[in-house]
């Protein structure tokens, strides 16, 4: 029975080891046998076999499928208390811009606009006016497309539609950078804008975005969406005198029509002509 | 000789154009069950050709049809991407992603949306390629070889009817080329596999079909039995380069190896290759394709 | 089991744990392939429901995955897993009243009184618990479980409360008296001179 080791000088022989598995072994007995695994390499060998493997290869089977498969996120969870289908809010969540570089870029850039906006009066609120649309066609911009998406190839090859996945990432950005971007907006001086208006940035975003996305059927989305920016800037630009005032126009009325007017334009025109996201463009 | 079976790809006049280059030009291509070989130099158009087989790229002319169906119909194109795996000659990964959680990504996008089956299909496809316990492993921290490796393995989910391939074995070592050409193979029973490649002895390992393009152009398409057998009586050992030979190296055994049209008499034959056999198939097809050259000088 | 098993066999158990941290999944299996089964007889002897013992299990093992890095390198890698799997057993049996917890007791062994043991098993006792292992068979099924809960498995006394379903203010009193019969008994047993 007794084989020497360098721990203890014995070890526990066949009988004692089919004992204590059958629960025979008594209670001071066991637990000698329970101390003498924690330190044994060689009885816990000998017990291995003794174990029926059907349930502890089941029980790795879970292991294995938890270790591999990465834990929901946060906005994974989010997105399917929505009513996002599982499969879609993975995707969602694997959205290339979601990367903790894109949030830190946006979330610098609001607080800097809304710094701005805070200290410079009328004259902050239009630097604030000209960033915060723009933060979700940047994020629309940089989604999607050969330059962006590292395995743009096979994923143009799979069955899910294109289209779909741009709506989808384009989602995540609005997801992200909308609460962002509200709550610089709330940071706003009250004197000079009403509540309201802290919001009604949203309505050229939604214009910017649908442009972008309409864009993106002729060109890469990082390209249509440089084009929007840039005419954003010439337009508030134009409009804007020194003091500021008139950029007030820009977020009223008539204006808010406009920009609602051109973001349903321009999902008709994506809708229309999504199918040339299907394919490689002139881009290959 | 059994009766050919039906072709599950066929190319009709095929032209793809960019600008004034024509990166195909006017390709006929049918190919049927079993591993194809996509044999030609840079440049050539393999790339676009695979693309267009892949359904990632529209000719500027001419047909396709794709395991019976037209890859220009919306509808008939997503039919044939539910059968197909694609592993393009380049391609990078998510930021912060593993090899499991890439690959269950891939199959989300080929409609795998049953979560178990998936992540059991993703296990299936990640051993077949080597990479089971690696699967936890960022792929940012393994080798090129292994990242090639997962690659391949969206490729192979679903058991895809048509697997088109571009440059499988680049950044393989001899042993993980021997283990993939074993699972190549296997997918060869039953399904259309094309594969790219620079590697002679890739194609003469693992392709009963071959087809060699260059300039756009195929200047080859048949079995590799047949291409080889173009090559016989025209390779030849000597101890030092043959002038007049079309190629010539050196051996590992000091020798040289001579490759041409016309071998000189008594010349010490051998048995020729697939790498010989292509050698002197673009050797033609270099000069025909000067003298296209100076034909179309001469037209204009 | 699902997958083929590596070349592991001959990495020590800590040359493992160091590895998980590096996402090494087939180090994660050979430490299952080596520990499992005894884990899951000792867990066994704690309770009865095997729907139970198997959570907690696999709950111990992706711990381990997850918090590899905390294996400061002291010690047995055994008795770290012990530790993990045995309050993950805890953690799945809070509110779970119906569960029947087994208290190593001597019924299943019946007609065996101390002067049963055999030699072998005297040498066995002695050598891991010296005279206390013998003492410890004297106690009351109760008592027994409580000490062997806190001081044998490691747990705390609300961890053992959770575990016997017992109040833990019970755990501390039934430790207290147990601690107290020992001394008494070994004190008695050094005069009498047990074998």
């Amino acid at each position: 029975m007794s084989t020497a080791t360098p721990t203890s000088g014995w070890h526990a022989d066949p009988e004692l080891l089919g004992q204590y598995l059958r629960g025979e072994a008594g209670a001071a007995l066991g637990s000698s046998v329970e101390a003498h695994l924690l330190r044994c390499d060689t009885c816990r060998g000998r017990i291995r076999p003794l174990v029926d493997p059907a349930p502890l290869g089941d029980v790795w089977a879970r292991i294995e499928d938890t270790v591999q498969a990465p834990r929901p996120g946060l906005l994974h969870r989010l997105v399917r208390r929505l009513g996002v289908p599982d499969h879609d809010a993975l995707l969602l969540a694997a959205a290339p811009s979601l990367r903790a570089g894109w949030l830190w870029g946006t979330a610098i850039a609001l607080l800097f606009a809304a710094v701005a906006a805070g200290q410079g009066g009328s004259r902050g609120a239009v630097f604030f006016l000209m960033v915060a649309p723009l933060v979700p066609v940047a994020g629309v911009a940089v989604s999607y497309g050969p330059d962006i998406d590292e395995a743009y190839e096979p994923t143009l090859a799979a069955p899910y539609s294109s289209s779909r996945l741009l709506m989808l990432r384009s989602l995540a950005i609005l997801l992200t950078s909308v609460p962002l971007a509200a709550l610089g907006g709330l940071l706003l001086p009250a004197d000079n804008w009403s509540a309201w208006s802290a919001a009604t940035w949203l309505l050229p975003a939604a214009a910017g975005v649908a442009l972008t996305l309409a864009g993106s059927t002729w060109t890469t989305p990082t390209r249509a969406g440089t084009a929007v920016a840039v005419a954003w800037f010439v337009v508030v630009g134009a409009v804007s005198s020194p003091e500021g005032t008139t950029a007030a126009a820009l977020l009223t009325g008539p204006a808010l029509s406009l920009y609602a007017a051109v973001a349903l334009a321009a999902a008709v025109v994506f809708q229309a002509r999504s199918g040339r996201l299907a394919v490689m463009g002139r881009n290959a | 000789m059994t009766a050919r079976p039906e072709a599950t790809v066929a190319l009709t006049g095929v032209t793809r154009r960019y600008g004034a280059v024509r990166a195909l030009d006017g390709v006929d291509l049918t190919m049927t069950t079993g591993v194809t070989g996509l044999l030609g130099p840079n440049g050539a158009g393999k790339t676009t050709l695979l693309r267009m087989l892949a359904t990632v790229l529209a000719p500027t002319e001419g047909r396709l049809r794709l395991l019976g169906l037209d890859p220009a119909e919306p509808h008939e194109r997503t039919d044939v991407r539910r059968s197909l795996g694609y592993l393009p000659q380049e391609m990078g990964f998510p930021s912060g992603f593993s090899a499991f959680r890439f690959v269950d990504y891939m199959a989300v996008l080929k409609e795998w949306t049953e979560r178990e089956a998936r992540h059991h299909e993703v296990r299936r496809v990640l051993d077949l390629v080597g990479l089971g316990d690696l699967s936890t492993k960022r792929l940012k921290t393994l080798s090129g070889g292994q990242r090639r490796r997962a690659a391949l393995a969206q490729a192979l989910i679903g058991d895809p009817r048509l697997l088109v391939l571009d440059e499988p074995t680049t950044g393989l070592d001899p042993e993980q080329r021997a283990s993939l050409r074993g699972v190549l193979s296997a997918a060869g029973g039953e399904s259309t596999v094309i594969l790219a490649t620079h590697q002679t002895e890739d194609v003469a390992a693992l392709c009963e079909r071959v087809i060699v393009v260059d300039g756009g152009r195929v200047r080859w398409d048949g079995t590799v039995r047949d291409l080889v057998a173009t090559a016989l009586g025209k390779v030849w050992l000597a101890d030092a380069p043959t002038p007049g030979a079309q190629s010539s190296w050196r051996t590992g055994t000091g020798r040289h190896r001579n490759v041409g049209a016309s071998a000189p008499p008594d010349a010490e034959l051998v048995e020729p290759t697939v790498e010989d056999a292509y050698l002197l198939l673009l050797g033609e097809a270099a000069l025909s394709r000067a003298k296209g050259a100076v034909d179309s000088e001469v037209a204009a | 089991m699902r997958g083929s098993r590596g070349n592991r066999g001959g990495d020590s158990d800590a040359a493992l744990v160091a590895a998980l941290g590096d996402g090494d999944l087939g180090a994660l299996r050979e430490l299952y392939d080596r520990h499992a089964p005894w884990l899951s007889v000792r867990l066994s002897r704690r309770c009865s429901d095997p729907d139970v013992v198997a959570d907690a299990l696999q709950d111990c093992f992706q711990a381990v995955w997850t918090q590899s890095g905390r294996w400061r390198g002291d010690g047995e890698v055994a008795a770290w897993l012990w530790g993990i799997a045995v309050r993950r057993l805890v953690s799945r049996l809070r509110g779970r009243r119906q569960v029947l917890v087994v208290p190593l007791d001597d019924s299943a062994a019946p007609g065996r009184t101390p002067t049963d043991v055999s030699a072998e098993e005297r040498v066995l006792l002695g050598v891991e618990y010296g005279d206390l292992g013998a003492a410890l068979g004297r106690l009351s099924p109760e008592m027994r479980a409580v000490v062997q809960a806190t001081v044998l498995d490691g747990l705390t006394s609300r961890e053992a409360g959770r575990l016997l379903g017992i109040p833990e203010n019970t755990v501390k009193t039934r430790l207290h008296r147990a601690k107290a019969r020992l001394r008494e008994d070994l004190a008695v047993g050094a005069t009498e001179g047990l074998a």
